[in-house]
């Protein structure tokens, strides 16, 4: 097993930037997700890092060996890594022993050796007795465990994921999480996600990347991705969001009050990252959650505002609220009286600022 | 597709709905179907059952115990066999440079591939003459008079010509079929292998090659099916130097003209009629035992082209010229031949002319009304077969009516079925003997035609009316519209380009048909491709190639134009 590392890693496509100065550390047995839109360059960095497309400039290491570089790079097939493909790429011609024998078979692994570990690694993703099937007479679910066991059977140093599960339907996806979660804490490879689904994302990763036109753009905990998103696109991208266009007006020590763009001219406290060129009244996004949007009565809260809409969504109540001429989301609980032209006032827990 | 339709008159009713007209129409073009094809080829089989008027195996009998009878079953399988392995030796490296490397041109290659595929072989064998014929072949004369030697390098009239020209016209057969199987195949399944620690050799071993066998093979029966169904290769090739195949040797019985002929010709037209059945079922089984799975498509990643790299230039290079040399030269040799005034003068501008083209056109009575027949007949049944298979295609496709399967069959068999054996079958069924005598005029050969190419109109018709969901005629239905407003206003217009296509399709062949033009023409009604039988047969070289010529032109015009109208890239007539 080993660590990954991408060292100002770029791939052109013609012109395009498919994947632009990417540097990341990925630590040894850790879980890692790459999140962004189709798109992105996450994928191309996946391809990069298995072998099969070759970075433009920078390099990349797997434990300590540059396995790619601008003038070398070492063939997929001398990486020794696994790699679940999207479409699962497990071989028609092949039944499912077959399939997850290959990569011992090409490393000469003695037959009895061979046996064994097939058959623990079948078990190991749940397909005892369906040795002799050919993918054909398999769901996709099983396909899919097929791929998997074919990429752990020789112990790779690391599993590359590319989008495995965007081809099953929900509830079997939700179930293959936990698997894969258990698997890797059953063996501790270190694995390497791509994926557009953020839900995957923050269930698997230990860290999630998130890119964005070829570009990361945040490296972090699921938690600190979704509490503290580094700029819009991480924050719009990832879970519900409000924005309210905002001047900054002051600012001290991580903190400051923004003033609304309506005609109310609202005042809102708010965390503001430090910045050094930034010049006071300065113009912004204010962003919060709606879920840090509480509703109180309208005596209360530091914003009066009017329900336009409230929505019964099975555990909680989705509710917009008209505030200075700005639509909120907001979340409530199933049991509280909202109901449209209710007048409120809201309570904003958190908040953050972006620079425009 | 099927989902359920509950209150739709158009299905609740069925085909056999309330609606009379729709009815009618549904039952003629059935009628037509089963007079064209069914009661033609039950007519063959009896026949070769009856000796004497009672039931015998007499005739097989016959067939089996005289050499000149079992030499050609025995001839048509080798044949059949070298043309499918030279076909597969053109077609596998051809379809591998195309679909998986950065070899230069491949795009035109593509294209030089699809061109045998768009010419008559009989062309081919015209062209091939002009090359290879033994004293006065272009390069057999330039061989001889560079040796110095009487020896010309290669006969064309023999076994290994028929097998070369045979070869030449039935890769793309192979081609079509690996290259359609390398650009489907997922590249992840040979990635999936690489990252597994197999070389690319090995992936080659282990993936890819394995994965397209059964592409190979179904490609390989189909090269052999077309080979023994031919007539215009081994008749002007074979029977100058006695070698008969199948074909050949039922056309000449059927020329001896009496009844004993006709009864050998039967039979014998039986046993290449199971040998093209067994060819279709076994094509039909490869592909189906192909494994289906893993089609599961992700989103589409760049297809890894091998690159060629040093080797790049010198290969294109090779694969360039020889692909010229083997599907263009002929082609140029024929024109060259059509300009001459008369064929074997050496290549002076002074023995240049027009006078073949005026003299086809203008002046010979022969290739005037050939012509003229050719184009009424492929007008015609380009349209009939349109009609039809529009009809059938909606009754298929669209009514579900039972029994829709047989329908199926009826139309994409004979296609199948070598043309020798479709036309001693319409002999035998429309000469009189059932009250109907067509021999001579240009219905049997309608008929025929209709029976041989129904199915490409009905292919091209039925794919595109797939492809109209039920809910748009639903739509017109709630609207207020009757079937036939329908049909008009939404079915129609929206199968258009599937129609034009069907119809171009049907024309191209239908206007140089040979193999069963030359057993039901008659006195009146000779064919573009007969002419060009007879003036070759009969060492009329220059006037053939300038009648080739004009065909070729038209044949690559009509395919242009069904291009642009459909669009693809592999349909050719």
């Amino acid at each position: 097993m080993a660590s990954i590392s991408l060292r100002h890693v770029s791939k052109l496509f013609g012109s395009v930037r498919a994947v632009n100065d990417a540097l990341l550390d990925i630590a040894d047995g850790e879980i890692i997700c790459f999140l962004g839109p189709s798109g992105c360059g996450k994928t191309t960095t996946l391809r990069m890092i298995a072998g099969f497309d070759r970075p433009t400039s920078g390099e990349i290491l797997i434990g300590d060996k540059v396995v790619s570089s601008a003038k070398d790079n070492v063939p997929p097939e001398r990486r020794n890594l696994g790699m679940v493909f999207q479409n699962y790429a497990v071989w028609p011609h092949m039944n499912v022993f077959a399939n997850v024998a290959y990569p011992l078979k090409l490393r000469r692994v003695p037959k009895r050796d061979l046996r064994q570990k097939v058959q623990h690694t079948i078990s190991l993703v749940g397909l005892e007795g369906l040795e002799k099937r050919y993918p054909e007479q398999l769901s996709g679910g099983e396909q899919q465990r097929v791929a998997l066991a074919r990429s752990l059977v020789m112990e790779p140093v690391a599993l590359l994921l590319d989008e495995p599960l965007s081809n099953l339907d929900a509830k079997l996806r939700e179930k293959m999480r936990f698997e894969l979660m258990d698997l890797h804490r059953q063996i501790g490879v270190t694995m390497v996600y791509v994926t557009h689904d953020q839900a995957e994302a923050m269930v698997l990763s230990d860290r999630v990347v998130v890119m964005n036109r070829g570009r990361v753009v945040q490296v972090d905990s699921p938690m600190a991705i979704y509490g503290e998103p580094r700029d819009p696109f991480v924050a719009d991208f990832i879970g519900l969001a409000n924005f309210v266009p905002v001047v900054l007006q002051d600012e001290s020590a991580g903190q400051g009050v923004a003033e609304s763009t309506g005609p109310a001219r609202t005042r809102y406290r708010c965390r503001v990252r430090p910045h050094a060129g930034r010049a006071l009244p300065a113009k912004g996004t204010l962003f919060v959650r709606p879920e840090d949007v509480a509703i109180l009565p309208p005596e209360k809260g530091e914003v009066k505002g009017t329900i336009t809409r409230a929505t019964f969504l099975g555990t909680r109540l989705d509710v917009r609220v008209d505030v200075d001429e700005v639509e909120w989301r907001a979340d409530a609980s199933t049991d509280s009286d909202l109901h449209e032209g209710r007048q409120v006032g809201l309570s904003i827990r958190r908040a953050i600022f972006f620079d425009s | 597709m099927q989902r359920p339709t509950p209150g739709s008159t158009l299905r609740t009713g069925g085909f056999w709905g309330p609606n009379l007209t729709a009815r009618a129409c549904g039952a003629i073009a059935i009628a037509v179907l089963l007079l064209a094809v069914a009661l033609p080829l039950v007519a063959l089989f009896y026949r070769s059952l009856i000796r004497d008027g009672a039931l015998s195996l007499g005739n097989y009998i016959d067939v089996f115990s005289a050499t000149r009878n079992y030499q050609p079953i025995w001839d048509t399988l080798v044949l059949g066999f070298w043309s499918m392995i030279v076909a597969a030796a053109l077609g596998v490296p051809l379809a591998w440079l195309v679909a998986r490397t950065d070899l230069p041109g491949r795009r035109f290659l593509e294209i030089v591939c699809l061109l045998p595929y768009m010419l008559p072989p009989l062309i081919g064998a015209m062209a091939w003459t002009q090359l290879l014929a033994p004293r006065a072949g272009y390069i057999n004369q330039l061989w001889m008079s560079l040796m110095g030697t009487r020896t010309p390098l290669f006969n064309i009239y023999s076994f290994g010509g028929m097998v070369m020209v045979m070869g030449f016209y039935t890769f793309p057969f192979v081609f079509l079929a690996v290259r359609g199987a390398l650009e489907r195949m997922n590249p992840s399944l040979e990635e999936a292998a690489r990252i597994c620690g197999a070389r690319s050799a090995r992936v080659a071993r282990d993936i890819t090659v394995p994965l397209v066998i059964p592409s190979i093979a179904a490609g390989m029966m189909l090269a052999f099916l077309y080979t023994a169904s031919n007539f215009g290769v081994p008749a002007l090739l074979g029977m100058r130097a006695r070698i008969y195949v199948l074909t050949t040797r039922i056309y000449a019985y059927v020329l001896q003209g009496d009844m004993a002929g006709i009864q050998l010709a039967t039979s014998l037209s039986v046993v290449l009629l199971a040998l093209a059945g067994l060819l279709i079922l076994g094509n039909r089984w490869i592909l189906r035992r192909q494994h289906g799975a893993a089609i599961i498509s992700g989103k589409s990643v760049r297809p890894t082209r091998v690159e060629l790299g040093r080797f790049r230039y010198p290969l294109a290079a090779v694969v360039h010229l020889f692909m010229a040399l083997t599907t263009m030269s002929p082609i140029v040799a024929l024109f060259i031949t059509s300009f001459l005034k008369a064929w074997g003068l050496p290549l002076q501008a002074s023995n240049l002319t027009l006078r073949n083209y005026q003299y086809i056109l203008f002046e010979f009575p022969l290739t005037r009304t050939a012509i003229l027949n050719s184009l009424i007949l492929a007008v015609a049944s380009a349209t009939a077969a349109v009609l039809l298979g529009a009809a059938l295609a909606y009754i298929v496709v669209k009514a579900k009516v039972r029994g829709r399967q047989a329908v199926d069959a009826l139309v994409t068999f004979p296609n199948a079925i070598p043309g020798t054996v479709l036309a001693l079958a319409m002999i035998l069924a429309w000469s009189g003997r059932y009250g109907v005598n067509l021999y001579n005029t240009f219905g049997i050969l309608i008929v025929a035609y209709l029976a041989h190419y129904t199915f490409y109109a009905y292919r091209n018709i039925a794919a595109s009316l797939v492809q109209v969901h039920p809910s748009m005629e639903e739509a017109a239905r709630i609207s207020g519209a009757g079937l036939f407003r329908t049909l008009r206003d939404v079915v129609f217009p929206l199968i258009r380009p599937g129609l034009t296509a069907g119809w171009l399709l049907v024309f191209a062949p239908t206007l140089r048909e040979l193999t069963m033009s030359i057993l039901l023409y008659g006195p009146y009604t000779p064919t573009i491709g007969v002419a060009l039988f007879d003036l070759q047969d009969a060492g009329y070289f220059h006037i053939a190639s300038a009648l080739a010529a004009v065909l070729v032109v038209v044949i690559l015009v009509t395919n242009m134009v069904m291009r642009k109208i459909v669009g693809a890239r592999t349909t050719a007539a």
